[in-house]
């Protein structure tokens, strides 16, 4: 007769798959949550994967991804050959570089407005702080280029304020990068902190308390009980950055570009754009194209790996 | 209050509606229509600015109606730039529709013959008004068709006489005469002066608003330098003949880059001077052509505060709904500037041959049928209304009708694309090709803004020929080879864009023009990104191997 009663199945200690299988259907719920963003990475991450072979092929748009000639690595030579590849990789990764010095701002804000006592300022601030975020990119530039004319712009108006005279700043290779960067700290500032606030507000207050017993000033609270609460999430975001170092925000880039900040405005990703899509008088270069934004992507990964493992041995947290 | 209010928009909706039934296309061969009874085609075009939706255009109903065909349209919106990467993208997604109509390179066309755009040839043969057009025209002919011998696009704009042709003489000045009666000067026939009124202009309140600096002398704007929209190419043509592409092609097919010669080292000396004078403006290298024209654009006198500018046309900089008709009155057209008494003037012509657009896909299930449409949509009726508007409420016939040419009168202040409107009543530039010229005749009257428009603009033109030059390169290149293709167009950037950086930078000081190791950097900069390979990818891209 057949035993209805008891129907838990057991893990077997002998197979990986059966274990694995036992635990799948005793959690089945949780893996079906799980289910749903795997077939989407999976779908729009790795299934598009297949075409970085377009990066080794003479691809020609028109006919099948394989049916391009195997040319190795003759994109990623021409790329290198380039007199000015060394300009654009320069450009991005000084951005970039510079945009993560900025990076702490964030944090800064949080522990400012932590601190702050009367509620209605901080709302405030955090509105104030937060708005900019949800301008689009393509209005923000708007903006910023609106704010840098030396016509009655809003930044050349404050700074003959003080003696400096009206100058179209935009046209300046050497001010681009804080135009960029400043701006874009302006822009998300206040939205980077929300996790920082959400952070901290989780810190035991018991910590705090023990520190006032302890004679504790603010600064010495934010040093040794905030700071250090907050540290696996900044460094866990602070890898996740250094991931992207390669990407800089094309479109924001490209929208601040004109003829006489070429020189340090030119980054990887326009370059590729241009020559990618915006081709005029030939055809768009697919496989030129993918193999630089692969040399980029290749770039970021190991960037990702070795700050992944500098910050595990320095803070003990990491990615993985 | 709302029952009113309804009442209005009901009445008005019906209105519309009466008006769009109105509408009814001449033709003159009455025997293509209709084309079909219900098919549909999908076309992708480019959305003209100063059109707000073909979909809803009341044309596209009466050309469905006359057809027969419905039109699934999809559009692109922007600049031409921009909507060729909407077009890249379409081709790259291989959902072809049934006709793409974009302007396109003869690269392009290479690339995508059979694989994505079929032969047109037998088509062709088949229909009434293109085959005519181009019987009649064999030069367009000769144009579009590709080194395999097939054609595989119609033509976009055709070459206008030089007097009518404002493209070709970019590189014009235009002045603004009441600042220039104020001076008590004579009008500039040298750039001395010219540089003598922009000191007036400079020293002076010519717009009587007790500021003395608000005023610009000359104006422009850099991003459309090859248009001729900045200023100092007019003051360079003085000292040496400027092509867009900074080359000089000679009889002998030999080619010299213009921007590494001694004169045109000696025109930026020239300009720099200016500059360190307070006579060209640092906002011409920074300002896009709409913030150029938002700045001409003054609604009256007192707010002027442009002196002179550049731009191959008078439209380029002054949108006449805001300036007002007094712009015809008080902007000129400035001659030819001579680099002295005793010099010859000269300036840059810029050569012109049909452009290549609309093709017709693989996709395409009934390329017979998109042939006949497209037929019937260039009877030289219909696309005189799809280009200037509808009759008798943009222009008016004052030849028979069914007559050839069309002899018409624009109707006074009914302006379609003067930059400053939307309007829903034409198909505008983008999407029909050109009416070969001899088909219409625009016959202006006197003291109307379309002839002082066009008065000046021919009268401009006229002047400017006599001085124009222009080099052995031909207007349009069939290359068959795809790695010189590729080659040309990427070099052609990286050297242009080189030049023009370089160009501003020794205006503005950023780069000592003075210096003689400063110019042979530039020069050796030049030479870095491959200007000699350059110079031999062009003589292969149009002239061959």
């Amino acid at each position: 007769m057949k035993n209805l009663s008891h129907t838990i199945p057991q893990a077997n200690k002998k197979s990986f798959w059966k274990k694995a299988l036992f635990d799948i259907r005793r959690h089945y719920q949780l893996y079906l949550l799980v289910l749903i963003p795997l077939i989407v990475i999976i779908l729009f991450k790795y299934v598009p994967m297949y075409g970085i072979q377009i990066a080794f092929r003479d691809f020609k748009i028109t006919k099948s991804i394989t049916s391009g000639k195997f040319v190795g690595l003759k994109y990623f030579k021409k790329f290198f050959n380039n007199p000015q590849a060394m300009t654009y990789i320069w450009n991005t990764i000084s951005i970039s570089i510079y945009e993560l010095c900025t990076f702490p701002l964030s944090l800064i804000l949080a522990l400012l407005l932590h601190y702050v006592t009367s509620r209605k300022f901080r709302k405030v601030v955090q509105m104030v702080s937060y708005a900019p975020y949800f301008i689009s990119t393509v209005v923000m530039c708007g903006i910023i280029l609106q704010f840098l004319q030396a016509r009655g712009g809003l930044i050349n108006l404050l700074l003959n304020l003080i003696g400096i005279e009206s100058k179209n700043w935009i046209t300046y290779p050497s001010a681009f990068r804080h135009i960029y960067v400043w701006s874009g700290v302006w822009q998300s500032v206040g939205y980077n902190s929300i996790i920082y606030i959400a952070a901290l507000s989780s810190v035991s207050m018991e910590l705090h308390e023990a520190a006032l017993v302890d004679g504790a000033n603010i600064l010495q609270r934010i040093w040794h009980v905030d700071i250090p609460s907050v540290m696996p999430t900044f460094c866990v975001l602070l890898i996740i950055r250094c991931g992207n170092i390669m990407n800089v925000g094309f479109q924001k880039v490209l929208l601040l570009q004109n003829n006489l900040n070429l020189r340090t405005s030119e980054i990887i990703s326009t370059y590729a754009y241009n020559i990618g899509l915006n081709s005029s008088g030939s055809t768009p270069q697919y496989s030129y194209g993918t193999a630089i934004g692969l040399f980029t992507s290749v770039v970021n990964l190991i960037l990702l790996v070795i700050v992944n493992k500098i910050i595990k041995k320095l803070s003990g947290s990491g990615l993985w | 209050m709302k029952r009113i209010i309804s009442l209005i928009l009901f009445v008005c909706l019906l209105g519309s509606v009466a008006m769009a039934d109105e509408l009814h296309l001449k033709v003159l061969n009455p025997d293509l229509y209709p084309v079909t009874d219900g098919d549909e085609l999908t076309v992708w075009c480019g959305q003209d600015g100063n059109v707000a939706d073909y979909a809803i255009n009341p044309q596209n109903a009466a050309l469905e109606a006359l057809t027969g065909v419905k039109i699934n349209w999809i559009t692109a919106p922007g600049t031409q730039a921009d909507m060729n990467v909407v077009f890249n993208l379409s081709i790259a997604s291989g959902d072809y529709p049934d006709i793409y109509i974009n302007s396109i390179g003869t690269g392009d066309v290479m690339t995508y013959a059979n694989d994505v755009f079929i032969p047109l040839n037998d088509l062709i043969d088949k229909t009434y008004w293109i085959k005519k057009y181009l019987d009649e025209d064999p030069s367009i002919r000769e144009a579009i068709t590709a080194p395999d011998g097939n054609i595989y696009t119609l033509w976009g704009g055709l070459p206008v006489p030089d007097v009518e042709n404002y493209y070709a003489y970019p590189y014009k000045l235009w002045i603004y005469r009441p600042w220039l009666e104020a001076s008590g000067l004579d009008m500039p026939e040298t750039i001395d002066e010219y540089r003598e009124y922009l000191r007036y202009v400079r020293d002076n309140d010519m717009n009587g608003n007790g500021d003395t600096t608000d005023e610009l002398g000359m104006f422009g704007s850099f991003a459309f330098d090859h248009d001729g929209s900045d200023p100092t190419y007019g003051i360079m043509q003085a000292f040496t003949v400027t092509p867009a592409n900074f080359l000089w092609v000679n009889d002998d097919l030999s080619i010299d880059c213009v921007a590494i010669s001694d004169d045109f080292r000696e025109g930026l000396i020239y300009l720099r001077s200016m500059y360190d004078e307070g006579l060209i403006s640092e906002d011409m290298y920074a300002l896009t052509l709409n913030e150029f024209r938002d700045v001409v654009n003054a609604t009256t006198a007192s707010e002027q505060v442009v002196g002179s500018a550049g731009g191959p046309l008078f439209m380029r900089f002054v949108t006449p709904s805001v300036f007002g008709s007094r712009a015809f009155d008080e902007f000129t057209y400035m001659p030819v500037l001579k680099k002295d008494a005793n010099s010859v003037a000269q300036t840059w012509k810029r050569k012109s041959a049909p452009g290549l657009k609309v093709s017709i896909t693989v996709n395409c299930k009934n390329p017979e049928l998109a042939m006949a449409w497209l037929d019937a949509c260039m009877d030289p009726e219909i696309l005189h209304v799809t280009y200037n508007g509808n009759e008798d409420e943009y222009w008016t016939r004052l030849s028979a009708d069914g007559e050839i040419p069309i002899q018409y009168q624009l109707i006074d202040g009914k302006e379609l694309k003067d930059g400053g409107t939307v309007n829903n009543h034409t198909f505008g530039n983008w999407v029909f090709p050109s009416l070969p010229p001899s088909y219409t005749k625009l016959q202006l009257v006197d003291g109307t803004d379309a002839w002082k428009m066009n008065t000046y603009q021919q009268a401009a033109n006229t002047l400017y020929i006599e001085s124009a030059t222009t080099d052995a390169l031909p207007a349009l290149a069939w290359c068959d080879d795809d790695d010189i293709i590729t080659e040309y167009t990427e070099l052609q950037s990286v050297i242009e864009g080189a030049i023009s950086t370089a160009y501003a930078e020794f205006i503005l000081g950023r780069k000592d023009i003075n210096d003689d190791t400063v110019w042979e950097e530039y020069k050796q900069n030049l030479e870095y990104l491959g200007l000699s390979r350059y110079l031999d990818v062009v003589k292969a891209y149009y002239f061959g191997k």
